[in-house]
């Protein structure tokens, strides 16, 4: 006897029923709100690696001490010679450059790249003072002075290198999350400072933002 | 149709018999969580040869570092960075926690092995490891210390700030709980402080003291010496449920006896007091989203498996009732019956709920804390019993001294190693051997 025919139910439709339920379950596991996570947003101008997280990276300081190389160029009072001929000398490096943010990083990174950068593209119209190798200086000029090595082909100074103005600054972060989606978002101030050695009068600021915002896999929320 | 019954009744026994054994290769269709054993063979002998050159104390944490990759990378690279510590080999915990630092602040978005974790038919462990809010936390923790010890007093409070951050932001982590890891906050007003920062250190200790009643016991001006001890056993993560899919933490088992401190020149050095709970940190972690994703497949497995029982039941009645009543159509719909058990307890075996049970544990159950007003005059030494020995970790710059050290130690002999294969080579090829690069040029430990 046809039991289809007999309007009896074929006991294998349940199962078969229950298989496709068992299909849609399997979608249902996983379909929280963004569970795949959003790619990092790049706001600030710059070329991303392929590692990416929302704080400084490579692409920031590269145009950051790019950007504040430019403006610095363009300030007169930095790169003109004053009455003597002699023009402004200035000390780039990280020992006024604070880092108050959240995420450690090498200060040096951001102030080496704009003190290269500057005495490169300067041409002469600022004077570079390498304070972090003062005890180098001193050494060498010591050694000079007992008679141990020769003045060497430059002849010697007075004294070294007293500067005019000396970059300071600093970087810091503002941290935010949204629980419903698991995104984070972090703004990075980076500002720079160049101030005068002998009076304390900034003469020229500037900043550099960056903010960003990502979601991890909802595995690691 | 004598003998096409025949040879539904031969299958069903056929069916019956070897469901176990089928099953088995069905579920490997979804599971492609592990590398070829070709793979793990060739990754286990560069492994040896690579920790055949390094310390002994090392071999055990560079020897799961290369051959977990970047599966197990975070929680090596912790491991071996708190070990290196004890050591006294701070170039090398620099590097591991800077690696580890790089790994939990990648965004990981649309990457495959997370995907995977989320399926169904993988467990959670095929992702790469991050490490709860606590874990990251701490991570930190050390981090700020190693730049303690340097005097980069600025680093040391980002470093601080972040494991704050972690236990803020993640939101794995209780409302209620989130942001009161209060000893992070208040070393970073130690760092400023020390940094000559004054005001910031008043605001973050400040910030600390309002958060945890565990740090008010401890200065409102912090002074320039600093003990850090960390104590007890590290927290232990256990899935619970039928399947192991929720993940619980519960305190190490044992406890240990008060330290006492003293300096070598015979001068005492009381006042410790808990500065940090790492148990209670981690047993607040609250819910997680991937719970609700477990719970989803725990619900998966279950249902596929009572519908498997009940197709089977089914099936092999219509087959017994068909070869009684010679009714080859009853005999072909309980064959059909017998297929979807088949299927169906396929997929019960091979989805897989199970959380990740993966922990980092030479982490201590909490951290004792010294704060006094001047530097340590000299050499800080942890007494135990008739026996004292200098903490590992000791440093004087600026006006500000640092000492640090555990009661128990971190450098174990073995690891534990994971209880099911490793998925460290599924689609982690290229970072693979990436990685494995850069830790035999730069993670060497001569002996």
């Amino acid at each position: 006897m046809d039991r289809i025919a007999a309007g009896m139910p074929r006991p294998g439709m349940g199962s078969l029923t229950a298989l496709v339920v068992l299909a849609a379950l399997a979608g249902c596991a996983t379909a929280p709100p963004n569970a795949a996570g959003s790619a990092t947003v790049n706001i600030a101008p710059g070329v991303a690696g392929p590692v990416q997280g929302v704080g400084i990276e490579g692409q920031d300081v590269v145009g950051m001490s790019d950007q504040m190389m430019r403006d610095l160029l363009a300030t007169p009072r930095l790169v003109q010679a004053n009455g003597q001929g002699k023009v402004p000398r200035v000390i780039v490096d990280a020992q006024y450059f604070a880092n108050d943010s959240t995420q450690p990083i090498n200060r040096n990174l951001i102030t080496d790249r704009l003190r290269v950068a500057l005495n490169r593209s300067a041409q002469g119209r600022m004077s570079f003072v390498g304070r972090q190798y003062t005890q180098a200086v001193e050494a060498e000029r010591a050694l000079k002075r007992s008679g141990t090595t020769d003045v060497g082909t430059v002849g010697m100074t007075r004294a070294t290198l007293g500067a005019d103005f000396r970059l300071g600054g600093r970087i810091a972060s503002l941290d935010q999350k949204s629980p419903s989606t698991g995104l984070i978002q972090r703004y990075t101030q980076i500002t720079f400072e160049m101030f005068d050695l002998e009076s304390g009068e900034i003469v020229w600021s500037g900043i550099y933002e960056i903010a960003r915002a990502a979601a991890d896999d909802v595995v690691y929320r | 149709m004598q003998r096409t019954l025949i040879g539904h009744a031969v299958a069903a026994v056929l069916a019956a018999t070897t469901l176990p054994a089928l099953a088995n290769p069905f579920a490997a269709l979804f599971n492609s969580s592990t590398g070829s054993d070709a793979d793990t063979t060739q990754v286990a002998k560069e492994a040896d040869s690579y920790v055949g050159k390094q310390a002994a104390w090392a071999r055990p944490y560079l020897g799961a570092l290369y051959r977990d990759g970047e599966w197990g990378a975070v929680l090596n690279l912790n491991r071996l960075g708190l070990a290196a510590m004890e050591k006294q080999q701070f170039g090398l915990a620099r590097k591991a926690f800077d690696q580890a630092i790089v790994r939990v602040e990648a965004i990981y978005a649309d990457d495959p092995n997370a995907a995977k974790a989320r399926s169904v038919f993988n467990g959670e462990k095929v992702k790469d490891f991050k490490g709860e809010p606590y874990e990251r936390a701490m991570m930190y923790y050390y981090r700020g210390l190693l730049y303690l010890q340097e005097g980069d007093y600025q680093n040391a409070r980002a470093a601080f700030l972040a494991a704050d951050r972690h236990d803020t932001l993640s939101s794995a982590e209780d409302k209620a709980f989130a942001g009161d890891f209060g000893l992070m906050k208040y070393l970073a007003g130690w760092a400023s402080a020390c940094d000559g920062d004054s005001v910031r250190a008043e605001q973050l200790v400040a910030e600390a003291q309002a958060v945890d009643a565990t740090v008010r016991a401890l200065p409102k001006v912090p002074g320039a010496g600093l003990v850090l001890l960390d104590s007890g056993p590290a927290p232990v993560k256990w899935g619970d449920g039928q399947y192991k899919h929720i993940l619980k933490i519960k305190p190490g088992e044992g406890s240990d006896p008060a330290p006492q401190l003293r300096l070598a020149d015979g001068g005492t050095l009381d006042g410790l007091t808990p500065g940090g709970d790492i148990g209670f940190q981690a047993s607040t972690r609250g819910g997680r989203e991937i719970d609700g994703i477990l719970a989803g497949k725990a619900q998966f497995k279950d249902t596929a498996g009572a519908v498997g029982d009940g197709a089977l039941v089914v099936g092999s009645t219509l087959l017994s009732s068909a070869s009684m009543m010679g009714d080859s159509g009853m005999a072909n719909i309980g064959m059909a019956g017998l297929f979807i058990g088949l299927v169906a307890k396929g997929l019960e075996k091979a989805a897989n709920p199970e959380a990740d049970l993966r922990g980092w544990d030479t982490l201590p159950a909490q951290v004792l804390v010294r704060v006094s007003p001047e530097a340590h005059p000299g050499t800080v030494l942890l007494v135990s019993g008739a026996q004292a020995a200098p903490l590992p970790l000791q440093a004087t710059q600026g006006r500000c001294s640092v000492a640090w050290g555990r009661t128990r130690p971190a450098v174990l002999a073995a690891l534990a190693p994971p209880s099911t294969p490793v998925p460290a080579e599924a689609q982690r090829g290229d970072r693979n051997r990436a990685f494995r690069a850069m830790l035999v040029s730069d993670m060497t430990v001569p002996e």
